[in-house]
Formats: C-alpha cells, structure tokens, sequence
C-alpha cells in the first residue's frame, strides 16, 4: 500500500515538474506545433488534388478541401490502393469508413508517438542521477517505486500531450476542411490520438529504461530515438533468410510495431490484446534498464 | 545514550583496484553527535552514500537501527541525509519541494504541511518558502537541503559538509539549531572545519584512506578534561610560577608551549574546573592570564593521527 501511495505521489511529482519543465513545455509545444502542422499540409495536398482532380473532371472548384476526397476515399479504386497499402485485410475493413483526414490524423499521432515519449522521457532520470537530486528521494522510497512513479507520470505527460496535439489538429482542420461536419470528426481524433497514447506507453519503457542505464542526459537523449529507430527496424530485419533459418523471426514480438496492426482495429479484444502486449513490453524495457539502475551507485 | 544507532562493520567499496572504503569499522552512539575528520579522498562522503544506500558496497555490514542495512521501505523517515554537492530540483519551491518529500516519506498532508512551515522557519527561509529553488542563492539552496534531512525528526541524520556556503550568521543559526538536537537525534557530520566538529561534537572518527583510525568521546580525544593551556602575558619568571603551581597541584605536570603557554595536565583532580580554581589565584597574581583553553585543539589531535604522508604533504 505504502509503495503504490510513493509510486503514485511520484508520479504526480512528475507530472507536475514536468509541467513547470521548461524542456517538457517546448516538446510537448513542439509536438502539438507538428501535429498542426502536418495536418495543415495533408489538408492542402487534398485540396490540391482535389483542384486537378475538379480540373480534370472540369467540375467546379471548392473554396475549402475536402469534400472530393471523401468521395474519392470511397471509391472502388482508390479504397483497393489502400487496402494494399495497409496490407492487412482486417484493419482495413475497420477503417474503411472513416474519414481521410481522421485518418490523416491517426497516421501522424503514431508516427510522431515513439519520438515524443523518446525525448520527453529520455532524460527524466538520468538527469536527476547526474544533478544529485535522486538522493533526496533515494531516502524516502525505494528505486523500483521511484522510477516506476516516474514511468507512470510520464504516461500521463505524454496522454496529456498527445490530446492536446489532437485537439490542435482538429482546429486546423475545422478552418480547413469544407463539406465535412467537423463537429463530427473530434470524437474520432480523440480516439485516435487515445489510441497513440496506448501505443507511447511501450515508447516510454524505453526511454525510461535507456534513462535508467547512464547518468548523461545528453547520452540518454541522444541514445532514445536510436531506440525507436532500432525497434522500428527490427521487425523488417527479422524477415530476413537467415533470421528465419535461425528462428529469429519471432522476436518481432520485442518491437512495438508487432501490435501497432491491432491499435488500428475497431474490435475491443484487439485493441486490449495490443495495449496489454504494448504494457507489458514497456514494462519489458523498463525492468532491462531497472537492472542497471538498481545496482548502480546514485 | 544508550545502545547503537548505526554500525558498519569491514565495509569495502572497490572501484576497480582503488578501495574507497578499506574495512570501514564504526559505531555511532544512540543520541550522539559523531563528527568524522579526515583528509579529502578519506572516504568518509562514502561512507555517508554508503549507509544511506546510494552506494553498493563490495563487502561488509550495515546496521541501521537494529534493522539491517538501509531500505527505504524499512527506514523511510527514520534517516535523513543531506548529501554532498546534490542539486535539488530547480524548477521547485522551497515550500513545495518539502512538502513532497514529508509526503513521500509517509506523513500525512496536515502533518507535512506543519513539518515543512517549521523546517523552513528554523533554516530561515519561510520568507522565500514560494520562490523556484533556482532563485535561491547558493546559501539559501544549502538550507533547503538541510531542512529536507530534518523533516519529521528522523532519528538518524546523515550531515556532508552542513555547513559549507553558509554565511556566518546563518551557520551560527544552523549551529545552534544542531546543538539543539544533541541527545534526540543520533547525527553524523562530516566536516573539514574542525573548529565546528568541536563545537558540536559530542564523539569524534579520525578516518584515513577508507578506514576509521581512531574513534572517541569528544573529551577523551581532546583530554578537556586534564588539560588546560594558559596563555600569559607580562614578565614572568617561569620556574618560580612552575614551583607556586606545583605546590599546590603536586601531581600535575606541567611544560611551556613556546613562549607564553603554559601547559598544565593532570588526571587526578575532578576536571577542568577544579584545575583552574586551584591554578588560576596564581597565575593570576604572577602574571596577566590572555586565555584559557581546556583540552588539545582538535586540530593538533587531527594532525597527530593523520598519516605521515598527509602531515608532510
């Protein structure tokens, strides 16, 4: 009881440093500034396709993008180019009737997520161990609480983030988009961007276990996106022959992306299988650098 | 002071092939203030990291409170710590950043806020309670860092270099506040002002090279209470005040101290006091008595039972 009631005052500790952090501030304004803008330029890429396409098609032109994609986007055609392009049948068939820019959106929320929860939380700990300042709280709970607290109110900081970005891009695309009920389209960014969320919390273990494993936060800040950047890799790695031969393939289980499909689902048992599997392999990652931490000198 | 609040037994730490602890033996004394002395590199900031569980040792006992080696689930508000060269978090209050740690340290939120308003008011800093921590100067960030080690009245404090950058009035303060505690709080204070481990002492760890060389009741290392050196003024003749002394303290010996101390030693009568109402008549009549100073300054005990090479050095 006594341990989850430190854990958890960590994690409001860090909660609220990280807000009064001037480095979360400009990641978290950073993040949200990014979301914006790349929805701006998916809006106007439709709005420019939609003008050759009206062009082509010698139709009258929109003042706002928009309302010829969404027809496009339900299209024979044009839906069998993506369901290609997605390669799985199942997710597919779960996006199919949501609207491109919702889409858009959800794209760019699990795109940027590893990179956020990397250079929000890569620091977080390896800073304080080389300030010192771990040593006021070493005294009053035990590493595994204190990281852990750490691990959660980063949870919370990137959650926090990530719907404000959502709520950012649903602006620029209320001013943007023509023909389309905005009102309609923010409970989907929500669940899209809750759905990122899920999926940073995997992202997160890495960084706080890369944290965990040195006292430089240049090294720590600089080694988290490698991270991401490895893992994003690894699964297409492991289809190699020889990977295969060796029965390597498997180990995709230790990328994120193995459960990235499953977030992208409208079926619940889907998405909780790949939270939990997400969950777990954050915990994974953060118990690997916890080894480190545990019995390193702070 | 009764039984033993802490107690490290052949602790080593090994880094590589340097030992920073090299068999470190100590009992602190439930209630006491132990003062450790020793040169840079001793090993005594170690030891301290040691016992507060910063540092893994290599081998070796830990006995804090009767409870083993230091585990936060175990002594959680019982030990305090003010570490060396630490930085506390920047972006927190004074007030805040107390707050939390009582919290954390299991007091409940009526109970945190009363702790964290009395330690700010005792470093004096109630005043700037609701400043960011990197307004402070570097004095005022030293205080924080004492307050935090005294919240909630742990029963043993672990004190680096307490006093270093503070400015003389808040030492004093910080002084007297520690003087306070004498005999509630079993506190370890490591410091190279030997004038402050005197001042606030009540035993003292001589250590040297990762291990503890001498370790004693504050008087007994001074001899306070069988030593007295008289500084004198005026023309004195030397051997006739040695045999006026004598007369009346024949079992005390007694030598001169360059040119103006007089040393006077003696085990047999009841302590200092006594020695200076049976000498001072004297001396005060043969000559003008500039000082009195019970016992050896803790500096010359310091430079006796340091190491050759540090003595040269």
């Amino acid at each position: 009881m006594k341990a989850m009631s430190r854990m958890l005052q960590t994690a409001v500790c860090e909660l609220e440093s990280a807000l009064h952090s001037r480095r979360a501030l400009v990641l978290a304004l950073l993040y949200l500034i990014s979301a914006i803008c790349c929805m701006y330029g998916t809006i106007s890429l439709f709005g420019k396709i939609e003008a050759e396409v009206a062009k082509v098609l010698q139709l009258p032109e929109g003042g706002k993008s928009g309302v010829i994609s969404a027809t496009l986007w339900k299209s024979e055609a044009f839906s069998r180019m993506v369901q290609k392009g997605v390669g799985d049948d199942l997710v597919f068939a779960d996006i199919q009737g949501l609207h491109p820019v919702e889409l858009a959106y959800a794209w760019i929320a699990f795109m940027l997520a590893p990179f956020l929860a990397a250079w929000s939380a890569s620091n977080r700990i390896a800073e304080e161990s080389h300030s010192g300042s771990v040593r006021y709280v070493l005294v009053r709970c035990t590493r595994a609480q204190w990281a852990l607290g750490k691990y959660l109110g980063q949870v919370f900081m990137v959650g926090l983030a990530l719907l404000l970005g959502a709520l950012g891009a649903w602006l620029v695309a209320a001013f943007r988009l023509g023909g389309v009920d905005v009102v309609t389209l923010l409970p989907g960014m929500m669940d899209w961007a809750l759905r990122a969320w899920l999926y940073s919390v995997s992202w997160l273990g890495l960084a706080l276990g890369i944290s965990q494993m040195t006292r430089s936060s240049n090294y720590a800040t600089f080694f988290a996106p490698i991270g991401v950047i490895a893992l994003d890799i690894l699964p297409s790695l492991l289809q190699a022959d020889w990977c295969r031969e060796w029965g390597l393939a498997n180990l995709d289980i230790l990328s994120p992306l193995y459960s990235n499909h499953g977030l992208w689902r409208r079926s619940l048992p889907a998405v909780a299988t790949s939270a939990f599997h997400l969950t777990v392999l954050g915990l994974f990652y953060w118990t690997v650098g916890h080894a480190v931490f545990r019995r390193r000198d702070a | 002071m009764i039984g033993t609040a802490l107690s490290t037994r052949d602790l080593v730490k090994r880094y590589g092939r340097r030992r920073a602890l090299d068999g470190f033996t100590l009992s602190v004394p439930r209630g006491g203030v132990l003062g450790l002395v020793g040169p840079n590199g001793a090993g005594k900031t170690t030891w301290m990291m040691t016992v507060a569980g910063m540092i893994v040792p290599t081998a070796g006992t830990i006995d804090l409170l009767g409870q083993g080696p230091f585990d936060a689930d175990v002594h959680a508000g019982r030990l305090g710590f003010l570490p060396q060269d630490s930085e506390l978090p920047l972006e927190a209050t004074p007030a805040g950043l107390l707050h939390r740690y009582a919290r954390l340290q299991g007091m409940r939120p009526g109970e945190a806020v009363q702790a964290t308003a009395a330690m700010l008011k005792t470093v004096n800093l109630d005043e700037r309670a609701a400043s960011p921590i990197r307004t402070l100067s570097h004095g005022m960030r030293k205080r924080v860092a004492l307050a935090q080690s005294f919240l909630g009245c742990p029963d043993v404090v672990l004190l680096d270099e307490p006093l270093n950058g503070l400015d003389p009035v808040e030492a004093d303060r910080v002084r007297r506040f520690l003087l306070t505690r004498r005999g509630r709080q079993t506190i370890v204070i490591s410091s190279h002002n030997l004038h402050d481990v005197e001042a606030l002492c009540t035993h003292v760890a001589f250590v040297e090279q990762g291990r503890v060389v001498r370790m004693d009741a504050l008087d007994r290392i001074t001899r306070a209470a069988e030593r007295v050196a008289y500084a004198l003024g005026g023309e004195v003749d030397r051997t006739a005040l040695v045999a006026a002394l004598s007369q009346v303290l024949p079992m005390a010996r007694f030598s001169w101290q360059g040119d103006v101390q007089l040393v006077c030693e003696c085990d047999e009568v009841g302590g200092v006091a006594e020695i200076n109402r049976l000498l001072l008549p004297i001396l005060l009549a043969r000559a003008s008595v500039l000082s009195v100073v019970p016992g050896v300054p803790l500096e010359e005990v310091a430079l006796s039972v340091a190491q050759p090479s540090a003595r040269d050095a």
